[in-house]
């Protein structure tokens, strides 16, 4: 990491760091800081806003970063809106749903907007999907995307964009986690004001929340915002979990080690306390993983972190032939013609070449490129 | 007059917001506090200054000249960037 990267990372740290503690920041500090670089960082880890409400506590938002607070309001209050109608409707067809993720967090943090979203994240009774499908339908939203890793995708002209989820996990990618919330439905509790709108225990939320920081953390790697996301929930209600409970679970899922050391890092780093060397190596994996980690992240993942020259061509192989099941989401025709998968394998070759050649020749260019990495995050245990 | 569909109204902790959407030619946000918030209220139905300034003076004790003049500027206000429908 540059010397300009951590100084940079230091100063939105601290900004986001007295924006969620409620603090007025150093005006003196503030005062030397590059705002614009800060507003580029923060714009890809998505801390944008928390970052503005504590900069205008000391100075005039500098116009870039009035706008872009402006629009995360709005795309709050669209999603809102959005949201509101969608669960309205999935209550009236009888479909159970439970709100996930940003929707919940967003309630937690000092002003919502804070907590910057790039979708409503919805599990729905997965048995009824073409209802679901149909509802998104009816509402102006197309499907962007179908059946990708056990959700769709759809979006509004308003640019509303809902994550309908069928299952929190799929065996595919996370097969312990899969397994853990198989029967996901016998553990949900009704909220107060609804007949088909469920939410988690408290203890529940905090292990899906883990899971799934875990799920990207292991894989592209995630960014800063789920530091502030582990950091607010432990500070609003971590005193009432029951740790007995979560110290087991976790030793179940694999993440005991993993739960324990990320708490902690997101205790330091938003109590502004001084970091070991060990965490200051792993608070860098966050800040070079970006918001939803890196393209680069996930290679590392996909090569097991191993350079030599049998694992790039196993892995250019995988990428050159993949598997019917991967290809289906690009050619749905396969969903229920898969022995057209052959062709399909050529259609996407010429496909390739006519409309982003260059983008292809480099998929197989950073393979060949790729070094072996030092820092994949500690609890990633990557040789 | 009432709102133009083209604007949804919101509450966000204490403020108050409208908020365009991409069918309007205003592109911007609209905050402010809870007077604004029942006056957007009122605005769901068709309604008439002199309507919404006795249902604040119902809500809140004040002076009913001061409630009318500012009515009469937060509609004038919403009526320039294209909220209000005649």
């Amino acid at each position: 990491m540059t010397n300009e990267l951590k100084q940079n990372a230091a100063d939105l740290l601290y900004l986001v760091s007295c924006a969620v503690n409620e603090e007025s920041p150093d005006k003196a500090l503030c005062d030397r800081m590059d705002l614009e670089e800060i507003h580029r960082l923060s714009c890809k880890h998505m801390l944008t806003t928390a970052a503005a409400c504590a900069l205008e506590k000391v100075m005039e938002l500098p116009r870039f970063i009035q706008i872009d607070k402006l629009r995360s309001i709005r795309r709050q209050v669209m999603f809102d809106i959005e949201r509101a109608k969608i669960c309205t409707a999935l209550e009236q067809h009888g479909i159970w749903h439970l709100p996930l993720k940003g929707i919940l967090l967003k309630d937690l943090y000092p002003y919502s907007p804070m907590r910057e979203m790039a979708d409503n994240d919805i599990l729905c009774d997965p048995s009824m999907t073409d209802q679901v499908r149909a509802i998104m339908q009816e509402y102006g939203y197309s499907c962007a995307h179908e059946d990708v890793s056990g959700h769709d995708v759809f979006v509004s002209k308003e640019n509303v964009v809902f994550e309908m989820h069928r299952a929190l996990f799929i065996e595919k990618e996370m097969p312990v986690f899969a397994a853990y919330y198989q029967d996901i439905q016998d553990r949900l509790i009704l909220d107060a004001d609804s007949t088909l709108r469920y939410r988690m225990t408290d203890e529940d939320f905090y292990i899906y929340l883990i899971c799934h920081m875990y799920k990207h953390y292991h894989t592209s790697g995630t960014g800063l915002r789920s530091l502030v996301d582990l950091y607010i929930v432990n500070r609003t209600f971590g005193d009432r979990l029951d740790r007995a409970y979560l110290s087991a679970e976790f030793q179940k899922l694999g993440l005991g080690d993993y739960e324990q050391g990320t708490r902690a890092l997101a205790d330091k780093v938003f109590g502004r306390e001084k970091l070991s060397q060990e965490e200051e190596q792993e608070l860098s994996y966050y800040i070079e993983s970006y918001g939803y980690g890196t393209a680069d992240n996930l290679l590392t993942y996909q090569l097991s972190n191993d350079d030599s020259w049998i694992s790039k061509i196993k892995y250019a192989l995988r990428l050159t032939f993949p598997p019917c099941s991967a290809l289906r989401v690009k050619y749905p025709i396969l969903t229920h013609h898969p022995y057209l998968y052959p062709g399909m394998l050529v259609v996407r070759f010429f496909d390739s070449l006519v409309h982003h050649p260059k983008r292809s020749l480099n998929n197989y260019k950073v393979i060949k490129d790729f070094k072996k990495k030092d820092n994949t995050g500690i609890y990633n245990n990557r040789a | 007059m009432k709102l133009n569909p083209n604007f949804l109204k919101h509450k966000m902790h204490d403020t108050s917001l409208i908020v365009p959407t991409s069918e309007a030619e205003f592109h911007g946000l609209v905050q402010g506090n809870q007077t604004v918030g029942d006056i957007l209220d009122c605005l769901e139905h068709d309604t008439t200054e002199a309507q919404i300034v006795d249902y604040l003076s119902s809500k809140y004790n004040g002076d009913r000249a001061i409630m009318a003049e500012d009515v009469a500027s937060i509609i004038s206000r919403l009526r320039k960037i294209g909220a209000i429908d005649d």
